[in-house]
């Protein structure tokens, strides 16, 4: 069984479709990255994944369970960052950790623990005890990456996690995906960056115009160039059909 | 304490919102009651005196409690609306409502958390005002209380709490509207609806008058509000807050 499970998810704002039957799996161990245009579908598809927004059509599953009817427990073992972390600003940033444990089940006895492994984890221990709006951009992406490894979640769905990271954050972050998913946690990231893709993916799905238009091998000699290829072979397709219909 | 309610105090413990809030409705209006008592105690023939002595019921404690009515009527739902407007408000023009959701803490464990701290805090701050005001009368030397005025005290205490309570509502203007605009705009409706209402004859039933209405009472020209009329004002804020946890069980992120 997948850890995340995602079919025939079909989705519209309005009238304008954003999602069409898209079907996708990350299983437990797996690096799956999610790679496409801004407003291809990447953001939209996720928080469908995680019941942020309930799909037109389709459905998505986590461990089995149908993300609607989730219980606590299951949410339990699941990281997010999806558009803003988890940063509230008049919070310093090891309270911010802190609470992000006990929020995501951690029991008090072991919050503070949690939140000093994640701060070390993420290189945060310079700026523990400062409040998070004196933070750089960078850094708070940093504590809301922290924020969703701190109860140690076998599944993580990350949208975008190297925005606002410096190069040293990246290293960082594939470092520490790379061993989640060595423990066997399911990952799904969307990126831009197909070099950083292309390190630490063991999987690559294009999402183009809100539909899934292939696979990529990560360990490909040139990933740009296929993923363009893909994309202009979908949206020729896409134009062929239309002509058809007409 | 559950974790909903452990993060939601801390978070509101260090809110400069919260601080500030705090600070002005506990000082503020005491302070300007005292005030306005001050110029009409000066009896003079300038603007302010006069003025003042035309609001206030009367001198001493009665015109000192009387004219805290008026003002914490008012203030005390704007003061407590501002913070319900932020504490909900912020999660959505923050955006830290999306790190809400997948949690093993449920959203509305989080809107109920936040809703039964505000409410602690709205009567706390109520309760401190109406000690701050005691001991401001005391110490600029309108003496202690007698018995009718201790009476008058215990209607201001009733006020604030019920003008805090009044506020929560806004929880649902600000979750609904997604951000602190539309919880001022609600407060701003709550308020100009209270005035027109007061000023229509509706005053006396409107959830958001009676309170106000019942404890300044006919000495201050207002008709004479039966106590189980006040039952309306936990009838709209737990309506309202049923809604507001509502809301935030099934809203999805936009």
């Amino acid at each position: 069984m997948s850890a995340l499970e995602l079919r025939g998810v079909r989705h519209d704002f309005g009238e304008r479709p954003v999602l069409r039957e898209v079907d996708l799996t990350v299983g437990t161990g797996e690096v799956h990255a999610l790679i496409g245009f801004n407003g291809a579908g990447k953001s939209t598809l996720m928080r469908v994944a995680l019941g942020m927004l309930r799909p037109a059509a389709g459905t998505a599953r986590i461990d089995g369970v149908d993300v609607g009817r989730a219980p606590a427990a299951l949410w339990r073992g699941v990281g997010q960052v999806i558009d803003s972390p988890f940063v509230y600003p008049e919070l310093t940033v090891r309270e911010n950790l802190w609470a992000a444990a006990r929020l995501h089940g951690v029991p008090r006895s072991e919050a503070a623990a949690a939140a000093e492994g994640v701060l070390s984890a993420l290189e945060l221990e310079p700026w523990a005890d400062r409040r998070a709006s004196t933070l750089s951009m960078g850094n708070r992406q940093r504590v809301g990456l922290a924020s969703a490894l701190a109860h140690r979640p076998w599944l993580l769905v990350l949208d975008e996690p190297t925005n606002a990271l410096d190069p040293s954050g990246v290293v960082l972050l594939r470092e520490l995906l790379l061993g989640a998913a060595s423990e066997g946690a399911a990952v799904l990231v969307s990126s831009h960056h197909l070099d950083e893709v292309a390190r630490i993916a063991d999987r690559v799905s294009v999402i183009h115009a809100g539909a899934i238009v292939g696979e990529l091998d990560p360990r490909g000699t040139d990933l740009e160039r296929d993923f363009f290829a893909m994309v202009h072979a979908a949206d020729q397709a896409h134009r062929g059909a239309g002509r058809g219909a007409a | 304490m559950s974790p909903a309610y452990a993060v939601e105090a801390l978070k509101l413990r260090r809110s400069r919102v919260v601080q500030i809030a705090t600070l002005a409705l506990v000082v503020v209006p005491p302070a300007m009651a005292r005030g306005f008592l001050a110029a009409a105690e000066n009896a003079g023939n300038d603007p302010a005196s006069l003025k003042a002595a035309a609001m206030l019921p009367g001198l001493g404690w009665t015109g000192y409690l009387g004219g805290l009515m008026q003002i914490y009527a008012t203030a005390g739902v704007v003061g407590v609306g501002i913070v319900v407007g932020w504490c909900f408000g912020r999660e959505y023009a923050d955006r830290t409502v999306v790190s809400l959701y997948a949690s093993a803490t449920p959203r509305e464990a989080v809107a109920t958390a936040k809703l039964a701290l505000l409410t602690v805090w709205a009567v706390g701050t109520g309760l401190a005002m109406v000690a701050a005001t005691w001991l401001l009368g005391v110490a600029t030397g309108l003496g202690l209380p007698d018995a009718a005025d201790a009476r008058v005290l215990v209607r201001v205490l009733a006020l604030a709490v019920l003008s805090g309570l009044l506020a929560l509502p806004v929880a649902l203007a600000a979750s609904a509207g997604r951000g602190y605009l539309p919880a001022v705009g609600g407060l701003l409706v709550l308020v100009v609806l209270a005035q027109v209402a007061t000023i229509a004859g509706a005053g006396d039933w409107w959830p958001w008058s009676v309170a106000a209405v019942w404890a300044m009472g006919p000495e201050a020209g207002m008709p004479a509000v039966a106590e189980a009329r006040l039952l309306v004002v936990p009838a709209v804020v737990v309506t309202g807050a049923l809604l507001t946890v509502r809301w935030w069980r099934h809203a999805e992120v936009v």
